[in-house]
């Protein structure tokens, strides 16, 4: 990784090949701050299936349980806005998330709903920003602008 | 300005209670115009308020009727180039059971997009609960409110808030806090926000939306967007921006305007001659007064402007009291009409703020001032003409001009002749108002003359009823008919507008009834609403299967009801099993062949019209209609036509498999549940409650509760014409005390002389009363006259211009059973205090009067 060090789109480029796989599993973990620094956590599970840019996501919340069951779920796309559902227990139903409202601020956070999508490195600008240690181990800081 | 100082002002003070009563019918106009408009316009105010408040930065609104339309629209309304951001709404007024709070409005918005569209400006937006739209979203009880509305009803975050859904009464979360301002202030401040698909399937939407909201890029016209989705949605769709909706509001209770116009019109019109009664007698009673200024050097020019600036001056008196007076009564009006809008088109909102414009002030002012002047118009011109030597000579004032009886006939005949040219004629077009006013110009010309006959009439029935009081009476009538005709006028015309008005609610009121019987005959109803006329709760198609599977139920007919656009008009829509219906309901057509219109209808093939909505359109059996739906126009030959009072703005009854094909909406408003023989009502309605309230909102009507709701309704819709029956008969009575003072003022000499050569006071009270007995008598038998002519020309406009209903000419003679012992009674009441005034008087005085 030494060899890619000084530049941020091979960094993500390879960052990018290394992730991919037929499928993949998370679970994680989802806090906001609020302006009174009061602190809500939200865990959620992440499923994925199928090649990079023709892949189907889905995000599953897990806890606590008055969001328990709401899932989003993704069809990316290569050529096009990947399509998006939401699915919500309570009521027992989808609901579809309009491209117009992609920008919208993805339930309280500070990212959006197209930040969800899977993105081609191509898309974006790279910046090598500086090197951290995060719990314990070296990274790269990057800033990444799309174009 | 000096002469009306030192001449008129000294009068006025004079007969200070003459005066206000002569004022009377001026100030009762203007007030009615002024509370009228003023409630009317605060209505339409907040009602306005509630969408602007609503609407937000909204350019454009996208709606289909009441029926709703596919969530599948929303995909294409967002795929226009140049739509921004487009988001779904749906609209539902709930009950809240809070004391004193009546409805909430809930507005279901998508929490996602809708935020481009609307400032929710939320109190403490850094409350984690108010600031997860995850939770809001997830928790489909959750419910944005207005910290006004949280105040008032003690609410917080997290509060609990019972409301009455589909699924009956269900607790919902105070999950967020509006500040009171922009979308908080809707309908009166009490709305509340939640998630639009949770609201779907709260208040039974299934997957449909009332509405899209929507905005346009910026520098895209909003024309040309608007003409893009007209083409890609379809005649079915109306594309308008928020404002248009108010203004349909405001046609609908334009209704009331017009309502309003004709009371005011008809008070300020009776009140006209009250004045101008007052101002003929007062010009008679002060012709010396006048002789001595003519002789003084005033010209004719001085005295006509006297007499008419005192006409000016006495309407703008009465004119600032009529607005004053309808002011204080405008907020009472603004919440009846707020409150019929509510029950009769469901249409609900609250007029919070009651303010009177400044330019109907204006107005107000300047039409009672105008209808002062022509009152004292000609009473100014014979002032004018009076001669000064005839005028100083004592006495001489009591022989009155026969001249221009002549003249009046003539004139009267001209009219009739043009009234009857008219009804011969079949009144077509602009005639029917011709004659209409043909046959009142008639009547008023007659007045005197026919004044005069009447009373010669009544003279040997007063005289064998009373030889010498009865005789002094009839003759004070004969000698003197210029004094009595103004106020004969003002009661006619009171009467007759009793009478037409009167004629027009029994008239109204009978053929309700005729039309409940036919076609109205369901054991029970079984309603989404307990208010029957709002149509966006809806019942599952299913329902009706449990209906069906309780003891006692014969047959269920589902009927889905909602208004759409037609032909520029709101008109109801009613999806009927029609052949299920016509088994049952055997209403017959008016129009076209009974058995053909039903079986063409039920087999899909054509409609059915209601008779005022062909009426006013200028529909007829074979005409083919475009009924506009979600899936395109929908044509179909008009099958018939029957009598209908579903809906004042006319109803086009289609089958309900045509319904679900076009709109693709099963959804059901009300069943209609007839019972096998001898199963008790109530027995029923509580196996239904039993089996079906548990997991549905319903309400169940017997047919006796649907009839006296309906006609409820009809009484509620009918107070207003019994405020303008109330007014009349106000003026009547007002018109005979005004007259009556005026005539014993007047005739003070006559009476003193009467007194003098042995009278006794007893005797000239009784005259006075008669007098004023057969005044009421008089006014009453023409009054009588001109409203048979009046209710015939009133249900003619009625019928073709207003409402396009067809009732039938029936004489109120239940009114006129009331009317004969109150107005009589209102004329011995009125003649008490000029009674009395006749004979308290000192005799000498009387003898030198004038």
């Amino acid at each position: 990784m030494a060899a890619y060090a000084q530049d941020a789109r091979q960094i993500m480029e390879e960052a990018q090949n290394r992730s991919r796989s037929k499928s993949q599993k998370y679970e994680g973990t989802l806090e906001v701050v609020d302006a009174r620094s009061k602190v809500t956590t939200k865990r959620w599970e992440f499923l994925r299936t199928g090649s990079f840019g023709d892949s189907k996501s889905l995000l599953r919340f897990t806890d606590p349980a008055e969001v328990k069951g709401v899932a989003l779920l993704i069809f990316n796309h290569p050529d096009k806005a990947s399509d998006q559902w939401m699915w919500r227990p309570e009521i027992g139903r989808d609901q579809r998330i309009a491209v117009q409202d992609r920008s919208t601020r993805f339930f309280g956070t500070d990212f959006s709903f197209e930040d969800l999508e899977e993105r081609d490195v191509n898309q974006f600008d790279y910046k090598l920003a500086g090197e951290e240690t995060f719990e314990g181990a070296p990274c790269w800081k990057l800033e990444s602008r799309p174009r | 300005m000096i002469l009306l100082k030192l001449i008129s002002w000294q009068y006025v003070r004079r007969h200070l209670l003459r005066s206000g009563l002569t004022l009377a019918g001026i100030i009762l106009g203007v007030a009615v115009f002024v509370g009228m408009h003023t409630a009317n316009q605060a209505v339409v105010f907040a009602f306005q308020k509630t969408i602007d408040s609503i609407a937000g930065s909204t350019q454009l609104q996208v709606s289909s009727g009441e029926t709703g339309f596919d969530e599948e629209v929303l995909e294409r309304v967002q795929a226009i180039d140049g739509v921004r951001v487009a988001v779904p709404v749906i609209e539902a007024v709930v009950k809240t059971g809070l004391p004193g709070q009546g409805n909430l409005l809930i507005l279901g918005v998508d929490m996602l997009g809708d935020r481009s569209l609307r400032s929710y400006d939320l109190e403490s937006k850094d409350d984690n609960a108010i600031d997860d739209p995850l939770v809001f979203l997830a928790q489909p009880d959750s419910l944005m409110i207005g910290s006004q509305f949280a105040a008032d009803n003690h609410l917080a975050l997290n509060s609990r808030l019972k409301l009455s859904t589909m699924q009956g009464d269900k607790q919902f979360t105070v999950r967020g806090v509006m500040k009171t301002s922009g979308l908080a202030t809707a309908f009166g401040g009490k709305l509340a926000v939640m998630d639009v698909y949770a609201a779907q399937k709260m208040f039974g939407r299934g997957r449909k939306f009332d509405r899209i909201d929507l905005a346009v890029i910026d520098g895209v016209s909003v024309e040309s967007v608007h003409a893009q989705l007209q083409s890609a949605l379809g005649p079915g769709f109306q594309i308008q921006s928020p404002s248009s909706r108010g203004r349909e509001f405001e046609s609908i209770s334009g209704i009331y305007r017009m309502s309003a116009n004709i009371s005011s019109l008809f008070a300020l019109f009776i009140g006209m001659f009250i004045i101008y009664n007052t101002f003929a007698i007062a010009v008679t009673q002060r012709r010396s007064e006048i002789g001595i200024l003519r002789a003084l050097g005033a010209t004719q020019r001085q005295i006509r402007l006297l007499f008419l600036s005192e006409s000016a001056v006495a309407g703008l008196i009465a004119s600032t009291i009529g607005v004053l007076v309808g002011i204080a009564i405008s907020r009472g009006l603004a919440a009846y009409i707020g409150g019929l809008l509510g029950e009769v088109y469901g249409l609900a909102d609250r007029a919070e703020e009651v303010s009177a414009n400044p330019a109907l002030i204006g107005a107000a002012l300047a039409i009672g001032v105008v209808t002062s002047i022509i009152a004292g118009f000609i009473p100014a011109r014979n002032a004018a003409r009076i001669d000064p030597i005839k005028a100083l000579q004592k006495g001489r004032y009591q022989s009155l001009s026969e001249g221009e009886n002549r003249a009046r006939r003539i004139g009267a005949f001209g009219c009739a002749a043009v009234a009857i040219g008219c009804f011969v004629a079949g009144a077509p077009g602009p005639l029917l108002y011709i004659g209409f006013l043909g046959s009142l110009f008639c009547a008023l010309l007659l007045v005197p003359a026919l004044g005069l006959w009447i009373s010669k009439a009544l003279r040997p029935a007063l005289k064998a009823a009373f030889p010498v009081e009865g005789t002094l009476a009839a003759d004070s009538l004969i000698q003197a008919p210029r004094r009595t005709s103004g106020v004969v006028a003002a009661l006619m015309l009171s009467i007759a507008l009793i009478i037409g008005l009167g004629g027009v609610a029994r008239a109204s009121y009978s053929s309700i009834v005729r039309w409940l019987n036919i076609s109205l005959n369901p054991d029970l109803f079984v309603s989404a609403t307990e208010t029957l006329v709002e149509h966006n709760y809806r019942f599952p198609a299913s329902v009706g299967d449990q209906i069906r599977g309780v003891d006692g139920v014969d047959q269920v007919h589902p009927v889905r009801a909602a208004r759409i656009p037609f032909r520029g008009t709101q008109v109801l829509l009613i999806a009927v099993d029609v052949a299920g219906m016509h088994n049952r309901a055997r209403t017959p057509a008016v129009q076209g062949d009974t058995e053909r219109m039903y079986k063409l209808a039920a087999d899909g093939g054509g409609v059915i019209l209601g008779d005022n909505l062909a009426l006013i359109k200028g529909i007829r059996v074979g005409d083919e209609i475009e009924i506009p739906s979600p899936k395109g126009n929908l044509k179909l030959p008009v099958a018939g036509v029957v009598l209908d009072y579903s809906d004042q703005q006319g109803a086009i009854l289609i089958d309900r498999s045509v319904y679900i094909r076009y709109w693709n909406d099963d959804s059901v408003n009300i069943f209609r549940v007839y019972l096998k023989p001898g199963v008790s009502d109530e027995k029923v309605r509580q196996a239904i409650l039993d089996r079906v309230g548990g997991t549905n909102r319903l309400f169940i009507f017997t047919n006796r509760e649907i009839r006296a709701y309906i006609l409820r309704i009809t009484d509620q819709w009918f107070g207003l014409t019994y405020v303008q029956i109330a007014v009349a008969v106000m003026i009547a009575i007002l018109g005979i005390v005004n007259t009556l003072t005026v005539s014993i003022t007047d005739r003070r000499r006559e009476l003193g002389v009467l007194q003098a050569v042995g009278a006794i006071r007893w005797q000239i009270r009784r005259t006075v009363w008669i007098e004023s007995i057969a005044i009421g008598l008089v006014g009453l038998i023409l009054g009588f006259g001109l409203g048979a002519i009046q209710l015939y020309y009133i249900l003619e406009i009625s019928r073709r211009d207003i409402a396009g209903i067809r009732l039938d000419y029936t004489y109120p003679f239940g009114v006129v059973s009331l009317l004969v012992p109150l107005i009589l009674g209102a004329a011995l009441l009125s003649a008490l205090g000029p009674a009395e005034s006749a004979v308290r008087g000192s005799l000498v005085e009387a003898l030198e009067y004038e």
